[in-house]
Parts: C-alpha cells; structure tokens; sequence
C-alpha cells in the first residue's frame, strides 16, 4: 500500500468503514512508516476535536414548536387544544420579542436605500469620486485624516475590473468610505466602515429597482456593494472583496 | 392510520428528532432564524410524506428532508452561497501537518474549529456534521445527501484534510 493510499484510506478506516483486508493492509503500512503514523494521529485529534458537544447547535425554542399545525377536521381535544394554544402564545411571544420590522432578510434592511440611494446620487454628474486615481496607494492614503479609520482599498481582482477612486460618503448615521470600481462601462460603488461589533456575516444579495446589492462582513469592516451590474460578475467580485 | 393516530405516531418518532434537525439546518443555513425556518418546513414535508417511512430509523431520513429543504432555502435566499454547492475542494494528496503545534493548539480552541467547518461548501460542511455529530454511517450519509459511498467516502477525507490545512495555516487573533 502507497502512502497515498494509506492517506486516502485512513478516515474511512478511523470510521469503521473500512473491510477486515484493507483495514490490516493499512495497519501494516502506518507500523512501517513514520509520516502515516504522525498523520493518524493528526486525523485523531482533529476527530476528537470535531466531537465537541459544544460545536453542536442547540435550538433555542422548544422541541413542541417545530411540530406541524394540527390536520385540518380533527376534533380539539382538551390537551391537543392545551398544545395548540401553547403554540399560539409561543408563536405570538416569538412575533411580538423579534418584531416585523426586525427581520431576516435584508430587504426590510433601512440601510439598502440607504445604500441604493447613494449609488444613484453618486452617478449624477461630478458626484461619482473625490479622488479619482486607478492607484490604490493613491486613494487609500486619500482617506487619512477624513476618516477615523484606515479604508481597506482592495486591488481590483482581475484585469475586467478597475479602481476608479474614492470619496466620502454619510451612511448608517456616519461618514464612510466609498470606493469606486468599474467593470467596463458598469459603475460599482464599494461602502465600507467598521462593523460595530467583531462579526462575520456571509454574503447576501438583493435585487432592488435593478440594481445589484451585496453586503458582507469580515475582519471587523462592514461592507456594501452595490452596482447595476449581473448578479454573477458583481457576487464574483464580492466574492473576491470577501477573501 | 387515522389522522389523529398519524399525528400522534409523528409526534412519538419524528418530533423528538428536532435536536439533530436543528443542527443540521444551522450549520447549512448559518442563522438561528433561518434554521427555524427550515426545521419547521421540513417537519411540514416531514408530516406529509410520513406515510411513506418505511425505515426503522427514522432520522436519515428526517436528515435527508432537512438537507433538502436547506439547500432549496439557500439556493432561493442565498444564491451566492449556494453556488458554492458544486465546488470541488482542492484535490491534493493528504500529508502530515508542517506544523503540528500550531495545528494542535487551533484544534483545542472552539471558535476556530467552527470557523473552519463553516467554511466549507455546503455539502462538504453537510458531510462532516452528519458523520461526526449525527454519527450516521457512510451508507446512511450516502443516503441523505443522494451521492454514492464513494463520493461520501473521498468527500469526508478532502474536508478533514482541508479543516487541518485551514486550521494549521490559520494564525491565532
């Protein structure tokens, strides 16, 4: 047996799923060879790191409430219709705690008009940069003493796309940085700020009035994209941006 | 099967599986209230093909209905997500760590070995959380997620070895 094959082998032989031959074929070669034997061990800790209880997710409500409504036509039973009123309380516990407002998706989110609404002022004519250089070294220092951070000015990630420039801008009740890219003739303005708090959150989109708008967070910045360009090209850029 | 009788025997074997589906639909979706959702549209496909199980154990495929669910849910909610479901990891032949202290000292810190895990595509994620917190078997993982053994086999050691590269190469914050 190859120390590939070893390699290749080994998981399923730590999950038992290996046959009688080929698990004694494997024993054989990781008695004789060293390397295999440090990379068992790894692939053990890394098991028994991944069977930590605490990486499982708990659900937070009640079991009871992921239970499908009751069938349409059967007759409330006094501890059915116990269940059911428990469920209502919950239900409207959940509606009333969480908001309708508050929600999930971001389209409720005020800050994608907000966003939105920059994008389209920021192509009138003359609003689109305050400093306009295709040089990040250019534009990153640009930003120095308008902002109380340092703006992450990402190279453009493939020859397609170009940095235009810089400007200031007032999103989310403070002033940001905006960054402007273009994809041929397809402007991309790029809004990043601190997040308030140490958070990830992956990328989403939103088509809205035909404009593209993508938001992501990493590394402590906040992010929005928005652009009228197609939803594969620009979520390949934020995708590039998010790296 | 009476309805009521149906409802009751649903109740006993698949609502007390709302733990593993919870977990599941969490760790492909990504948000609490996203889980919700899909937890509770799988129980609704749940109820109504519940006369079609026919295995003794109900919870591959309870899995198997979760999984589904989750993946139209991203692919409606989060596309850009969801492209990453045909992604192919890195296809390197596996070696012992450069550096196994650094490995060994990012394996002991939980945050980092979530981070790592939710950084895989879906179904490499699905995999690891099926085999090693679900511990379903091979065959049953092959079941859930429509793939054959083989792919589940190769899967679950291209994502063990690409957690032990992210996690040795990772530098502490």
């Amino acid at each position: 047996m190859t120390c590939q094959d070893a390699r290749l082998y080994l998981d399923a032989y730590l999950d038992n799923e290996l046959d009688v031959a080929g698990s004694l074929r494997l024993e054989q070669h990781i008695a004789a060879c060293p390397a295999c034997a440090q990379f068992r061990r790894e692939s053990q800790m890394l098991r028994a790191a991944l069977r930590n209880p605490e990486l499982r997710y708990q659900p937070r409500l009640p079991v009871r409430s992921y239970a499908p409504p009751p069938l349409r036509g059967f007759l409330p039973q006094p501890a059915l219709a116990l269940v059911l009123a428990s469920l209502l309380l919950a239900a409207g516990a959940v509606f009333l705690t969480r908001g309708v407002f508050l929600s999930r998706g971001m389209r409720q989110d005020p800050l994608v008009s907000q966003v939105l609404a920059s994008h389209i002022r920021s192509l009138q004519p003359g609003h689109l940069t305050d400093v306009l250089s295709t040089d990040r070294h250019t534009v990153k220092p640009w930003f120095q003493g308008k902002l109380a951070f340092s703006p992450p000015v990402p190279d453009p990630p493939s020859a397609d796309w170009t940095l235009v420039g810089g400007r200031l801008d007032y999103l989310d009740n403070r002033p940001v940085a905006a960054l402007v890219y273009a994809w041929r003739k397809h402007t991309v303005n790029v809004f990043v700020w601190p997040s308030p708090h140490e958070s990830r959150e992956p990328l989403r989109q939103e088509t809205e009035q035909g404009y593209q708008i993508m938001h992501f967070a990493n590394a402590g910045m906040t992010w929005w994209i928005v652009s009228d360009l197609n939803a594969a090209d620009l979520g390949d850029f934020a995708r590039a941006l998010a790296k | 099967l009476t309805s009521r009788e149906k409802r009751r025997r649903f109740e006993d074997t698949v609502v007390p599986l709302s733990a593993s589906a919870y977990n599941l639909a969490r760790w492909l979706t990504g948000a609490d209230q996203d889980a919700q959702d899909v937890v509770q549209e799988s129980f609704l496909r749940a109820f109504s093909a519940f006369d079609s199980l026919r295995a003794d154990d109900p919870r591959p495929w309870l899995l198997t209905i979760v999984r589904h669910t989750s993946f139209t849910w991203l692919k409606r909610n989060r596309p850009v997500a969801a492209w990453r479901e045909s992604e192919e990891l890195l296809d390197e032949t596996p070696a012992p760590a450069a550096n196994p202290e650094a490995l060994m000292l990012a394996l002991s810190d939980v945050a980092r070995v979530r981070a790592a895990v939710e950084s895989l595509p879906p179904d490499y994620r699905a995999a690891i959380v099926l085999r090693e917190f679900e511990e379903l078997s091979y065959k049953e993982i092959a079941a859930v997620t429509g793939v054959p053994i083989g792919t589940v086999m190769s899967r679950l050691a291209r994502a063990r070895e690409c957690l032990k590269r992210t996690l040795e190469g990772e530098r502490p914050k």
